[in-house]
């Protein structure tokens, strides 16, 4: 008689504790799946169709000054017109920019300058389309320093190690970077490349 | 009536103007197309080119102003010629090209590729100038690679004008007509610009003194009070602040007491400034990490719920039973 109340005593504490588990796997299991699809919501969103897009918020001061600006910051908007779409760039390639909009990558050069202008996103958010545009589309960037049209000249599909991509050029390029392939769930391990110049007249060093 | 002819002769007029004068400027389509083809456009290829300009057909008066324009064709013979101009080979070239992420075919204008090839060469130059400077010193081809890669890993905002202040400061020195005759305040100012130099670069020395193979640690203090090295030589070696060996060097007390010391130290200061200038370009980075965390972390949130879900329902049940 001791013995059985003593088993059920054991399996009372024991389911007890399986109920706790089961409640804390719900628990963690609702805290994950909301702050992910909140943080892939975030991306999603900010991939705006073209007249819809919202006037660009540039501080006054960074008309003026040449600086670089800092990280996180919002630097202006990438229109990409065959997809009809308008896109946030930030200043830096962390997963907090990337979580946001497009990233724009501290090294490289700033939009309209001379030099190559790195912009880089996630593939299933901000660039989820990207495949639709092709050599010969038009890139638009619109900064406080003005907008600068890019045509793309060449698309490429590279391993994800590839170090001929983050490169200096001769003219003013656009190269845009994300992840290839498009629909494939986990670490996609290629990155689809898209490298555009900038139009403008010709100069020949 | 007089009215209505009048006005109909200056709409004739207009007319005739507007569109007498661009026909007489067009060029022939057939000849353009036959040019282009020569080096294997189509009238496609030619708009798109044109377009990366801002341009249009319509803007071209003659075809001669057309082909002024666009420049030479590549052929074999301007391909050879610019490949001598530069002492390039044309695999050299090809992997120059592929360095930056391009190849030949790119390219369909010389100067086009002239352009390019002058660019990438005079990038690479730069860091050929770094790693010539650190085996001026006697670095090793394996150190300097290192050195130079340490240096561009170190994420120091004002390196570049400390650097220039080194630089400063061993000018001086190179006036200096003999060496040996350095007064007891120029030598501390010498030591003192090696340890900035060191400290700028986050490199942390060790030094021994070596005779025959074998070799003891000295302290730097210890060091500096010394005299002579005894015939003994000084070997330093030099790691980054993780304690990763980047080069050594190995001096007599000849060297120690030659130029050596002073030129080594300018050249190092010019290979860290140029490495400095050089850091804020990209070398081939890395890619982004464009994966996107989040469609697998909400399966995996959605997953761990289920299984909790079931989890409890099935205690439940088996509770009530």
């Amino acid at each position: 008689m001791a013995k059985t109340g003593e088993n059920s005593g054991v399996k009372q504490v024991k389911a007890r504790y399986v109920t706790y588990f089961s409640l804390a796997c719900m628990i963690a299991g609702i805290a994950i799946a909301t702050w992910s699809g909140y943080a892939y919501w975030q991306g999603y969103r900010a991939a705006q169709p073209l007249n819809k897009q919202s006037a660009l918020h540039v501080s006054a001061s960074r008309k003026e000054k040449a600086v670089r600006p800092k990280n996180g910051e919002r630097i202006g908007a990438l229109f990409i017109p065959k997809l009809n779409l308008s896109l946030p760039i930030y200043e830096g390639v962390d997963e907090a920019e990337l979580r946001k909009g497009v990233g724009h990558y501290p090294k490289s050069a700033l939009p309209g300058k001379n030099g190559n202008v790195v912009l880089s996103g996630h593939r299933d958010t901000v660039f989820r389309r990207l495949k639709g545009v092709g050599v010969h589309d038009q890139l638009i960037v619109r900064t406080a320093r003005g907008e600068f049209v890019y045509r793309i000249k060449k698309v490429r599909i590279v391993g994800e190690d590839d170090r001929t991509v983050l490169v200096e050029k001769p003219r003013p390029t656009l190269t845009v970077t994300t992840c290839y392939p498009f629909d494939f769930i986990g670490n996609a391990k290629q990155r689809y490349v898209l490298i555009a110049e900038l139009v403008r007249p010709r100069q020949r060093i | 009536m007089k009215q209505l002819f009048l006005a109909a002769a200056f709409c004739f007029w207009t007319v005739m103007v507007s569109f007498g004068q661009p026909a007489a400027a067009q060029l022939n389509e057939e000849q353009v197309q036959q040019y282009i083809s020569s080096f294997g456009w189509t009238m496609n290829d030619l708009q798109q080119y044109l377009a990366d300009y801002d341009m249009k057909l319509a803007d071209f008066a003659t075809l001669d102003e057309l082909k002024q324009w666009l420049g030479a064709p590549i052929t074999e013979e301007n391909l050879n010629e610019l490949l001598t101009r530069h002492q390039l080979t044309k695999e050299e070239l090809e992997a120059l090209l592929g360095q930056f992420g391009e190849t030949l075919q790119d390219y369909t204008f010389i100067e086009d590729l002239d352009t390019a090839v002058n660019f990438y060469l005079h990038h690479n130059q730069e860091m050929q100038q770094v790693n010539d400077m650190l085996s001026a010193i006697g670095f090793t081809e394996q150190e300097a690679n290192r050195l130079f890669e340490h240096i561009m890993s170190l994420n120091e905002a004002a390196l570049t004008e400390k650097l220039a202040g080194l630089d400063k400061r061993i000018e001086p020195f190179l006036r200096v007509e003999d060496p040996t005759e350095l007064t007891k305040q120029q030598q501390d100012e010498l030591l003192s610009v090696w340890e900035d130099l060191l400290s700028a670069l986050e490199i942390k020395p060790k030094f021994y003194l070596v005779k025959n193979g074998q070799k003891q640690e000295v302290p730097y203090r210890n060091l500096l009070h010394m005299e002579t090295l005894g015939g003994r030589d000084l070997l330093i070696e030099m790691y980054n602040l993780q304690g990763d060996l980047l080069a050594d060097m190995q001096l007599s007390e000849e060297m120690l007491k030659s130029g050596y010391i002073v030129r080594a130290g300018e050249s190092f200061v010019h290979a860290g400034e140029i490495g400095g200038e050089m850091k804020e370009k990209m070398q081939g980075d890395k890619m982004p990490n464009t994966a996107s965390p989040y469609l697998s972390y909400m399966l995996m949130g959605v997953a761990l719920t289920l299984f909790g879900a079931i989890l409890y329902w099935r205690k439940r049940e088996r509770t009530a039973e």
